[in-house]
C-alpha cells in the first residue's frame, strides 16, 4: 500500500499529475485537485511519475 | 542520499563509469532514474558544478524571493530505486574528448565513460557592460536568489531588464516584497512574443495595477556604477537609477566544455529524435546523448527546424527517451527500438494570483484566437500556424484546458 500526500499550500492545481495517475488524481468541477490517499503497489510507477512532473513538487509518497 | 560532502569520495585519476552525466540538476537526476527504470545496471557518475544535490529551480523567481527557500527545502527526493550513484558536486567539466570517451574536470581529473549524457543546461545571458557586479543580479541558482532576497529587504529601487517570464515573475515577487520595481523590455509589451498581444497586454496591465513601472521599446545601452546606486542608461536617452539591477535577458547553452568535438552546436547541442548527439561529420554519436534545454532536437510541432525548449518539463521528458536509449544500447538492443521523442511541451508561470499554464509551442504561431472565456479573467487562448493548433495558454479553466491538450499538434503527430 502506498500513502499519498499533497501539500495543498504548494499545489496550484496545474493537474499534471492527473495525466500520469488518473486513478488517483483528478480535478473537480471547480478546477481544484482531489486525490485518493492510498493506492495499491501496482500504481507505483504512475504515482512516481505524477510526483515527478508536479511543477510545485507538492506530492509526497510513503510506503 | 547525496549531500555536498559526497564529491570528496576520493576519485583517483582516470575514474571510469558506465554512464557519466554532466549536469547535476533536474535533467541529470531524471536521466539516471529513467536509465535504472529501463533496466540499466551499470555504474552511474553525476558531475555538477553547484555544491547542492538537484533542487527545483522555478521557485527561485517566486517563493525563494518572497518567502525564502534553501537548497534543502527545494531538493528533489532521491528514491531508493535509483540504487548506487556516485555524485561529484562542486565539480566543473572543463573539456571533453568524445573520440577518446573522456571528460576532463577543471581540477584536472579525467573521467572515462561508456555512455555520456550532456545535461549542463543553460545559464543566464549577461549584459556586455563592465560595471561592477555588486548591484547586478541574475536569477538562476539558489545562491542567486538568496543574494537577491538579501539585497531587497528595504523597499529598494529595482530595475529588471528583460520582459520574459523570469523578468515578469521577478517583478511580481519583488513588488509584492515592497520594492519599487521598473521593468525594461525591448518589445512593445513584456511577454509579447511567447503569449501574443491580448494576453501580454492583460498581464502588463496587471503588473501596472500592482505598481510595477513598465518601460517598453527600450534597450539598455550602458550601466554606470555610482557610489550609492547604478545608472541604467536606456536607448531612448533616458536613464534610471537603481539600488538593484536584475538581468533577465535570456539564456545561453552551457556548452563551452564541449568545444573542439565532432558536434553540431547552434543554440544548443543538436540531436536526432532519440536525443543522440549529431556529428558535424554526419551521423550520430551512439555513446553521447543530450537532455534538457541544452538539447536542440527535432519535434513534430516544429517540422522545419530543431528546437531547444527552455521549459521545466523538458529535462524530465527528454530524460525518459535518453534513459531508455542508454539502457537499450548497454543491453545490446537496437536504440532505435526506443520510441522517438514527441513529448508535448508544457510550461507554467505564477504572477500574483494568476496561474498561467501552457501546452505545445505557442511561440510558433502565425495567428491567435481566444477559445474560451475572456482575456482579463479566466480564459483559454489558442495559437495556430497554417490553421493548425500548435499551442494553448490558459488562465484558470483547467479542466477545459486539459481536455484540449491532446488536440495540440493532433494532425501532425
Amino acid at each position: 500500500m502506498i500513502e499519498i500526500h499533497v501539500d495543498m499550500n504548494k499545489c496550484q492545481h496545474y493537474g499534471q499529475c492527473v495525466f500520469e495517475a488518473p486513478a488517483v488524481f483528478r480535478l473537480n468541477d471547480h478546477d481544484r485537485l482531489e486525490y485518493t490517499e492510498t493506492a495499491e503497489d501496482s500504481e507505483r510507477d504512475k504515482l512516481e511519475a505524477a510526483a515527478d512532473v508536479c511543477p510545485m513538487q507538492a506530492i509526497t509518497l510513503r510506503g | 542520499m547525496p549531500h555536498a560532502g559526497h564529491h570528496a569520495a576520493r576519485v583517483t585519476a582516470n575514474t571510469a563509469a558506465d554512464l557519466v552525466i554532466v549536469g547535476a540538476s533536474l535533467g541529470g537526476l531524471r536521466t539516471a532514474e529513467a536509465a535504472r527504470k529501463a533496466g540499466f545496471e551499470g555504474s552511474i557518475l553525476i558531475i555538477g558544478d553547484e555544491p547542492h544535490p538537484p533542487y527545483n529551480r522555478p521557485p527561485l523567481s517566486k517563493s525563494a524571493l518572497m518567502h525564502g527557500e534553501s537548497a534543502e527545502s527545494l531538493a528533489f527526493p532521491i528514491r531508493d530505486s535509483l540504487g548506487s550513484v556516485q555524485w561529484m558536486l562542486t565539480s566543473r567539466a572543463s573539456s571533453a574528448d568524445l573520440d577518446r570517451s573522456r571528460v576532463r574536470l577543471s581540477c584536472g581529473e579525467e573521467i572515462s565513460y561508456t555512455h555520456l549524457v550532456i545535461a549542463t543546461g543553460r545559464r543566464p545571458r549577461r549584459l556586455p557592460f563592465e560595471a561592477e557586479r555588486s548591484r547586478r543580479h541574475v536569477v538562476y541558482t539558489i545562491s542567486d536568489a538568496e543574494r537577491l532576497r538579501a539585497s531587497t529587504e528595504q523597499g529598494e529601487r529595482v530595475v529588471i531588464i528583460g520582459g520574459g517570464f523570469i523578468g515578469c515573475e521577478t517583478a511580481a515577487s519583488l513588488t509584492q516584497r515592497g520594492c519599487s520595481v521598473t521593468l525594461v523590455c525591448t518589445g512593445e509589451l513584456p511577454l509579447l512574443r511567447p503569449l501574443g498581444r491580448e494576453l501580454a497586454q492583460s498581464l502588463s496591465d496587471r503588473h501596472r495595477d500592482e505598481g510595477v513601472r513598465i518601460v517598453t521599446g527600450a534597450s539598455v545601452v550602458g550601466l554606470g556604477t555610482g557610489s550609492t546606486s547604478t545608472h541604467v542608461q536606456l536607448s531612448d536617452g533616458r536613464w534610471l537609477e537603481a539600488d538593484v539591477v536584475v538581468e533577465a535577458v535570456g539564456s545561453v547553452p552551457a556548452v563551452e566544455w564541449l568545444a573542439n568535438n565532432d558536434l553540431v552546436i547552434t543554440d544548443g547541442v543538436e540531436t536526432d529524435n532519440r536525443l543522440r548527439a549529431r556529428r558535424s561529420s554526419g551521423g550520430m554519436w551512439k555513446s553521447v546523448s543530450v537532455v534538457g534545454d541544452v538539447a536542440r532536437f527535432p519535434h513534430p510541432l516544429a517540422p522545419d527546424s530543431r528546437v531547444a525548449i527552455p521549459h521545466w518539463s523538458t529535462p524530465g521528458d527528454t530524460a525518459r527517451t535518453v534513459g531508455s536509449t542508454i539502457a537499450a544500447t548497454h543491453l545490446g538492443s537496437d536504440p532505435l527500438s526506443v520510441a522517438p521523442f514527441t513529448a508535448q511541451p508544457s510550461f507554467w508561470s505564477d504572477q500574483y494570483d494568476l496561474h498561467i499554464l501552457s501546452y505545445g509551442l505557442p511561440a510558433l504561431c502565425d495567428s491567435i484566437k481566444v477559445l474560451e472565456g475572456h482575456v482579463g479573467s479566466d480564459c483559454i487562448v489558442g495559437y495556430f500556424r497554417d490553421g493548425q493548433l500548435v499551442g494553448l495558454v490558459g488562465i484558470g479553466m483547467r479542466v477545459a484546458l486539459m481536455s484540449m491538450r491532446n488536440s495540440v499538434g493532433a494532425s501532425i503527430r
